[in-house]
């Protein structure tokens, strides 16, 4: 579990389904597995414990409601041009990405924003949805 | 630790819970009329059922192989399923049981992969029913 939870921000160029999503503020991406935990009739301790398959899900925090709600049934690629902490800009793609809900926030002076929330899926039940270059 | 088994075949490979049934009793009950209360006819019991439950393990190079490893397991034990075979059902705690046939056996759940340095376990909860025939 290398990298349990992530969170992208100062990202640029991000395009979600070949879309460009402007006013992005931070995408998180977190991260769990699955388990399986069993104990028998005289185990004091659980004989199995153990993490599966890995579940890639994260929101999308943007300034624009309407272009949020505009993409709210995307689904494709998420890719993202990301500043790491030394300064070195990569390429950050999350494959297989569903939209499954858009929140929308707007009021009276106040800033409006959305964050929408996505799974990520494998191509191929193998390779890991985020890939960072 | 010990596991329990079916005829000398270890039912799972982890974990492995028992829950005894009661015993079954064979009784005949009528009423008699003018007499109050019940007639009884007594005739001793008739076994018990036995529910097994624990985790199959394989492990393999490949997520495909354990996969394919954790399958061969589970159609392995279900062979003990064969409607035919009468064995001695051991226990968790070791105590033997006469005369009982696997009714069921089955997964309980979706297999779990968990990879490692150089191989991949994959485990699976499984349950097995027993039929104490006497």
């Amino acid at each position: 579990m290398s990298e349990p939870y992530q969170v992208f921000s100062d990202v640029t160029d991000v395009t979600l389904a070949g879309e460009s999503l402007p006013g992005v503020r931070r995408i998180a991406v977190s991260r769990h597995r699955s388990t399986l935990r069993a104990a028998g009739d005289e185990d004091l301790y659980e004989r199995v414990a153990r993490a599966g398959r890995w579940r890639v899900e994260g929101e999308i925090d943007l300034l624009d409601p309407a272009i949020a709600k505009a993409l709210e049934s995307a689904r494709g690629s998420l890719a993202f041009t990301w500043r790491d902490s030394g300064g070195t800009s990569r390429v950050v793609t999350i494959a297989g990405v569903s939209i499954v809900s858009t929140e929308l926030g707007a009021g009276h002076r106040m800033t409006p924003s959305a964050r929408m929330s996505f799974l990520a899926e494998s191509p191929d039940g193998a390779t890991d949805p985020v890939s960072v270059a | 630790m010990p596991t329990p088994t079916f005829n000398e075949t270890r039912l799972v490979s982890r974990a492995a819970q028992e829950a005894l049934g009661s015993p079954q009793v064979r009784l005949q009950l009528d009423t008699l009329p003018g007499v109050h209360g019940r007639y009884a006819q007594l005739h001793g019991t008739s076994g018990r059922e036995i529910v097994v439950r624990g985790v199959l393990h394989a492990s393999s190079p490949s997520p495909a192989e354990a996969n394919a490893g954790i399958k061969a397991a589970l159609r392995s034990k279900q062979a003990l399923a064969d409607g035919a075979t009468v064995g001695d059902y051991v226990g968790t705690d070791g105590v033997t049981y006469r005369h009982c046939v696997v009714t069921d056996y089955r997964a309980t759940g979706e297999v779990l992969l968990s990879p490692g340095a150089g191989v991949c376990d994959a485990m699976i909860p499984v349950e097995a029913r027993l039929s104490q025939l006497v």
